[in-house]
């Protein structure tokens, strides 16, 4: 068919869809649909029209006209006063009472339309005042290009919920994020530095990727206050604080005096209150033997050889020794720990979506080594464990420890 | 096989330090009827040759004799040439002891014959032994004798006299002390032996009032005092005072307890002996102070830094059980009207709480001791600002800790709860925490403070916690409306206070409301607590005795909140007269 027959055809189909849309609407909108994606400007602005006073009350007729209007506005020849007229009639479905309405109607614009980033995540809000069914967030932003608004989520969430709030949820998309755009993405995390109430949640982000953190580079930090801000917030994190360790390192080499001694100062107290040796022997493994580097071991060796010191004084009596004075609650701490984290294994082993799902469990009663009906080799056992560095003064004081985290 | 000697000689011989066979052989010389002069540390600085101890006594031939004891322990204790020959040897002093007399009142004591006796927990090797009884028998005359009294005689007079006497008697007590012993650092409080031990021997006879003190009184006490040195001695070998610590005040309380049982708190002599276990005890909380107090002081100093995890419940126990013992030692030294020093007294506490910060974290509702001891003293010291911030800083902890972990200290006092539900993050049934005596109390300072705007923020958060507050009151109080309700009649306030976890009371309701629902003002909460002021007086025997102190060892040993009127007495200037 040739160009006039198409336009001829969509004509046809337009008007009929018109007559037939107070009879029978949701048949009306779908006809529409069909030749939405090859509609001039005034066909769509004339469906825009005519759609404008029809009625959402009916869950299938909102999820057709909420999916007929997102794709209007995909639509290239959609003008953008058009367009936002459009986003304004999706607004009050969105605002509806029946939530399973509105759940349908924001499917659509999840996953039916493409960019308008900006408006889209101005109707999640609206979707969110709503229903509050934050767990939509956890994939919302999948489609986006623009990482700055999923980082305007976590900042306003973490505006409330401080440095208790659970990231887990935005971790996959900021990974994806990070593959597709990772200068845009590291801007957004060097950006938080820029703000002392965020610095904390920038830490958090940087730490939820997979294995190891994100590397971003604290020297594209411009000014000495973003600098020393990200020392005290990373210095501050209470895990994973060796995985860390190599990023807040490269600002040895600051070009600020203050941010270099900051450092130094952060990392003996660590030492001396947090990680002891562990920390000094990981700083030793991540930079070099020159001279400049070696200047900045001093002050962390005196704090370790100042903590061991401490510790030999403590060691020198028994008198306040838990081991020797409170043995038996001891054993029952570790006793119930250990009871905790069985527990834990074993949900662990029901839950389908756990990996351990998937082993065979077959527990060795004694012995070092196991042997398999089906095999004549003897495998060994090896120690399975993972471990994450917490800083000690977390268990320290835990109540004042977290008070001190959401202060920051 | 004879226990009783097997355990006597292995005791005598691990006390390697001079100044333990100094402190023990006067407890022998006592039980054998000496008479003791002079004692080892009323010499220092003096040189006394051959005098450690001067004595009277009757000896072996039943002449009563004059005796000066040389005592040789520690590294001394084996006589051998090394110690025995050259200037300071034992020859020398006992030359010294022979030529240069004693001076004393003591009625016709330079006519009695004098006997000069060397006293070791050793042996002496063989080549010694002869010169040494050559130079007995060539210095003896008729008013001079010699003689030395080694591991095998002392195990004999101390078993005899003293172990054998009250404390060892039968087989059941010599396995008890026994066990005792062997097992004085396997367990975390004090061991059920040790208990029924010390029940066995103040229960053993009946009091009853004589002209003078009869000797098995007189070996009672000095038992006792021998049982506390006896486990202080090998704390030490443990490396471990806080095992002296736990065992001599529950020795402590017990004696006590007796003598208030008794009625023997205004009986001098009594009081003597008691008071030289009291010195024996001082001393032993100054040496557990004088080691750990600087660890203390130490940035998170009585953290320990080998109990891993533990230590979130680990740390805040043993700080505020430190600070308990430690205010009490504070006062008692540095209030006393001789040495008073209010200064260094504050000082040492504000160091102690601002260097391990959980002392403003309680975890157990018990923990109202510890923080009332800290806050009292600091006014004492007239310190009203800073036992303000340190309540303030208290109340904040419990209200976060409550915000954010829904967690408020057991108010059963259970350790063991609150390890549970760290560990679970589910409240064990007996974890009790609806209500909270602690809190009452400190709402009651807040209110002797005048701190209208933390009245108000924990008003707030009690009434939307919906947490009960009530203060424990005895029914023994003067003016008590409750008397009849005593569960235990047959003892005192004092006598139970002494004896258990004092609960022969009633708990009072503090609300912070009017009229069913609406919020009662600062001004409103000030004036109830004026007119509660006379819910609980009381006249204590132990502080008439001049032992005020025992009574919160008391509080602190057996677990048990203060009473009203260790907070309602205070009278501070600013507050209640409004």
């Amino acid at each position: 068919m040739g160009n006039n027959e198409n336009t001829s055809a969509r004509k046809d189909i337009i008007e009929k869809s018109k007559d037939s849309l107070e009879t029978n609407t949701l048949e009306a909108l779908r006809l529409f649909c069909t030749i939405i994606v090859d509609a001039s400007k005034e066909e769509l602005e004339d469906i825009g029209a005519s759609i404008k006073t029809i009625g959402f009350e009916d869950i299938d007729i909102a999820y057709q006209k909420s999916f007929l209007l997102c794709k209007i506005i995909e639509n290239k020849n959609s003008e953008k006063k058009f367009t936002d007229s459009c986003f304004q009639q999706i607004i009050p479905m969105l605002e509806s009472d029946n939530h399973e309405l509105v759940d349908r109607v924001f499917n659509n614009i999840q996953y039916s339309l493409n960019g308008f980033e900006h408006e889209k995540y101005g109707l999640l809000n609206i979707y969110l005042n709503n229903t509050k069914k934050i767990s939509v967030l956890g994939d919302f932003f999948y489609s986006f290009t623009d990482p700055k608004y999923i980082f305007d989520v976590m900042i306003r969430m973490y505006e409330v919920q401080g440095f208790r709030l659970s990231i887990d949820k935005f971790s996959n998309t900021v990974s994806h994020f990070w593959s597709n755009d990772k200068n845009a993405v590291e801007s957004q995390m060097l950006n938080l530095f820029s703000h002392e109430q965020f610095g904390m949640l920038a830490v958090k982000i940087i730490a939820s990727y997979h294995n190891a953190p994100y590397p971003v580079d604290l020297l594209k930090l411009k000014t000495k206050e973003q600098q020393l801000l990200s020392i005290e917030c990373i210095c501050s994190y209470p895990h994973s604080f060796d995985k860390l360790l190599p990023i807040v390192l490269v600002l040895r080499n600051s070009s600020y005096k203050v941010v270099k001694e900051y450092l130094q100062t952060k990392l003996a107290d660590l030492i001396f209150n947090g990680y002891h040796r562990t920390l000094l022997n990981l700083v030793e493994k991540h930079i070099s033997k020159s001279v400049g580097d070696k200047k900045f071991l001093a002050p962390l060796k005196k704090a370790s050889k100042d903590y061991e010191e401490m510790k030999e004084v403590k060691n020198s009596i028994q008198d306040l020794n838990p081991w020797e004075n409170e043995r038996n609650l001891i054993d029952l701490y570790y006793r119930l720990e250990h009871e905790t984290q069985a527990i834990m294994m074993k949900e662990n082993r029901n839950d389908k979506s756990s990996f351990l799902s998937m082993l065979k469990n077959t527990t060795i009663v004694r012995g070092n080594a196991w042997k398999h009906e089906d095999d004549d080799t003897v495998s060994p056992l090896h120690l399975i464990q993972s471990s994450i560095m917490v800083d000690s003064r977390a268990y320290k004081n835990p109540i004042a420890y977290e008070q001190k985290l959401e202060n920051l | 096989m004879d226990l009783k000697n097997i355990v006597v000689k292995e005791y005598l011989e691990s006390l390697t330090e001079k100044n333990e066979l100094n402190y023990i052989f006067p407890i022998l010389l006592e039980s054998m009827g000496y008479t003791i002069l002079s004692k080892p540390t009323e010499y220092i600085g003096i040189q006394e040759y051959g005098k450690d101890i001067v004595a009277i006594g009757v000896d072996e031939d039943g002449i009563k004799k004059r005796f000066y004891f040389e005592l040789k322990g520690g590294a001394d204790r084996n006589i051998s040439e090394h110690n025995f020959y050259g200037k300071d040897g034992i020859q020398d002093s006992l030359t010294q002891a022979r030529y240069n007399d004693f001076v004393s009142a003591f009625p016709k004591f330079d006519k009695l014959p004098l006997k000069i006796v060397i006293v070791h927990n050793g042996t002496i090797k063989g080549t010694v032994q002869s010169t040494l009884e050559n130079f007995f028998v060539k210095n003896t005359i008729n008013t001079i004798s010699f003689d030395r009294w080694d591991i095998s005689r002392l195990t004999l007079l101390f078993s005899k006299n003293l172990f054998g006497a009250y404390l060892l008697t039968d087989p059941a007590s010599t396995k008890l002390f026994n066990r005792v012993l062997v097992n004085l650092n396997a367990t975390d409080g004090i061991s059920n032996d040790f208990i029924a031990l010390i029940d066995l021997i103040f229960s053993k006879e009946t009091w009853k009032k004589s002209k003078n003190l009869a000797r098995k009184w007189q070996l009672l006490f000095e038992s006792v005092r021998l049982i506390a040195f006896i486990i202080y001695t090998e704390s030490k070998e443990y490396n471990n005072y806080e095992i002296a610590k736990r065992y001599l005040t529950h020795l402590l309380l017990k004696y006590w307890h007796w003598i208030l049982k008794n009625k023997l708190e205004e009986d001098d002599i009594v009081l003597g002996y008691f008071n030289q276990y009291v010195v024996l005890y001082f001393k032993v909380l100054v040496e557990f102070f004088g080691r750990t107090a600087p660890l203390a002081l130490l940035k998170d100093g009585l953290y320990s830094e080998n109990g891993g995890r533990y230590e979130q419940i680990g740390y805040a126990k043993r700080s505020f059980e430190f600070i308990e013992y430690f205010t009490v030692l504070l006062r008692l030294v540095h209030f006393d009207p001789k040495y008073i020093n209010h200064h260094e007294a504050h000082q040492q506490i504000v160091k102690v709480i601002l260097a391990n910060d959980v002392s403003f974290r309680p975890i157990l509702d018990i923990h109202s001791v510890a923080v009332l001891n800290v806050i009292n003293l600091l006014i004492d010291c007239n310190k009203i600002d800073d036992a303000k911030s340190y309540l303030s800083r208290v109340l904040n902890q419990i209200k976060y800790a409550k915000e954010k972990t829904d967690f408020l200290p057991d108010a059963n006092n259970s350790i063991e709860n609150v390890i549970k539900f760290n560990v679970t993050g589910i409240k064990p049934v007996y974890y009790s925490d609806s209500t909270s005596p602690l809190l009452a109390v400190l709402m009651e300072y807040i209110a002797l403070f005048d701190m209208e705007e933390e009245y108000n923020i924990m008003k707030e958060f009690i009434l939307k916690h919906d947490i009960d507050l009530g203060v424990f009151v005895p029914h023994h109080g003067i003016n008590s409306v409750s008397l009849d309700l005593r569960s235990d009649k047959e003892n005192d306030l004092e006598e139970q206070l002494f004896s258990k976890s004092f609960r022969d009371g009633y708990q009072s309701e503090l609300r912070l409301t009017k009229m069913l629902n609406d919020e009662l003002d600062f001004q409103s909460f000030k004036e109830k607590l004026l007119k509660r002021k006379k819910e609980f007086e009381y006249h204590y025997r132990t502080d008439k005795a001049g032992y005020p102190f025992l009574r919160e060892l008391a509080h602190i040993y057996f677990k048990t909140p203060y009473f009203p009127d260790k907070w309602r007495n205070i009278n501070l200037e600013c507050n209640l007269t409004t």
